[in-house]
């Protein structure tokens, strides 16, 4: 009896059943699911950086228009980074140089430390930076 | 007794040949053309900012003297192509040229009459500066920016100047 059970066993047909289950069982949650969420990350990151280049950008048309680093530029990006769903203590914003008389290029930038977080398999850290470049429309 | 079951055999290989490497082609070609969209966004951006910036170069003494608002073509033209390289400046990492060599081959189109724009097609209603670029992209496949393809994004853009 435990001789046939053994050889039984050996069988190499019968050692396949099931595999496909247990294939779909370990493919699917292993694979798929990382697979999609991935896809759904690098949405959310994409759309992260879009809503800070808009910031950026937004920033640098104010920052033209006072010709400085001013409370009016931040309130600005602050504005943009709120509508775009990030909370504007997450973004650190340079306005370079501090003050820029006419004709002066002045630079905006907005740089957020975003995180590519897929579960079971791990978090990455993605710096985003909006930046742009555009000239003081003020003499002070 | 077995032989119900023989159906099922091979279907490892089916999993492991055929829908791992599929699905990472189509993981690699939606990052490959999210990047790409996300990137002619920013360029628009970029141009954008270079073009509203180049309305600057206003005719001073013609607006001083009460007329309507006037562009200096070659200032204008010039503060195009100096900010467009300036802006072009954040996305050089995926940018096969360099933004110095982009925007000097860029095209730039100062009007001050009112017409068809010869770049953008709209019809102007103020002067307006009107840029298009020729930016050759390098798409990065699966997060490597060196194995990816270079696709050359044709990209306008405009700003007008107004009272």
């Amino acid at each position: 009896m435990a001789r046939l059970r053994l050889g039984s066993r050996l069988d190499p047909r019968r050692s396949e059943r099931g595999v496909a289950t247990v294939e779909a069982v370990l493919v699917v949650p292993l694979v798929l699911v990382p697979v999609l969420l991935g896809v759904v990350v690098f949405g959310q990151l994409e759309h992260t950086r879009l809503v800070v280049d808009a910031a950026a950008a937004a920033g640098a048309r104010q920052a033209a228009v006072v010709g400085q680093d001013s409370a009016t530029v931040r309130e600005r990006i602050a504005t943009e980074l709120r509508d775009g769903g990030i909370d504007p203590a997450r973004a650190r914003v340079t306005v370079e140089p501090a003050v820029a008389d006419w004709g002066a290029p002045i630079r905006v930038t907005v740089a957020i430390d975003a995180r590519a977080s897929i579960p079971f398999l791990g978090t990455w850290p993605v710096p985003l930076k909006g930046e742009f470049v555009t000239r003081s429309e003020v003499t002070h | 007794m077995t032989r119900p079951r023989a159906g099922e055999r091979g279907q490892v290989a089916v999993y492991a040949v055929l829908l791992f490497p599929m699905l990472m082609l189509v993981l690699a070609l939606v990052l490959a053309v999210g990047t790409l969209e996300s990137m002619r966004t920013r360029l628009r951006a970029q141009i954008d900012m270079a073009a509203l910036t180049a309305t600057q170069a206003l005719d001073i003494a013609s607006l001083a003297g009460g007329g309507q608002p006037r562009l200096v073509p070659d200032a204008a033209e010039q503060l195009a192509r100096q900010y467009l390289v300036q802006n072009l400046a954040a996305s050089s990492s995926l940018l096969a040229a360099s933004p110095t060599e982009i925007a000097a081959g860029a095209q730039v189109s100062v009007t001050n009459s009112p017409g068809i724009d010869p770049i953008t097609g709209a019809a102007n209603t103020a002067p307006t500066v009107s840029i298009e670029i020729r930016a050759p992209v390098r798409v990065p496949l699966l997060g490597l920016a060196g194995i990816g393809p270079v696709v050359t994004l044709q990209i306008a853009g405009s700003a007008a100047a107004r009272t």
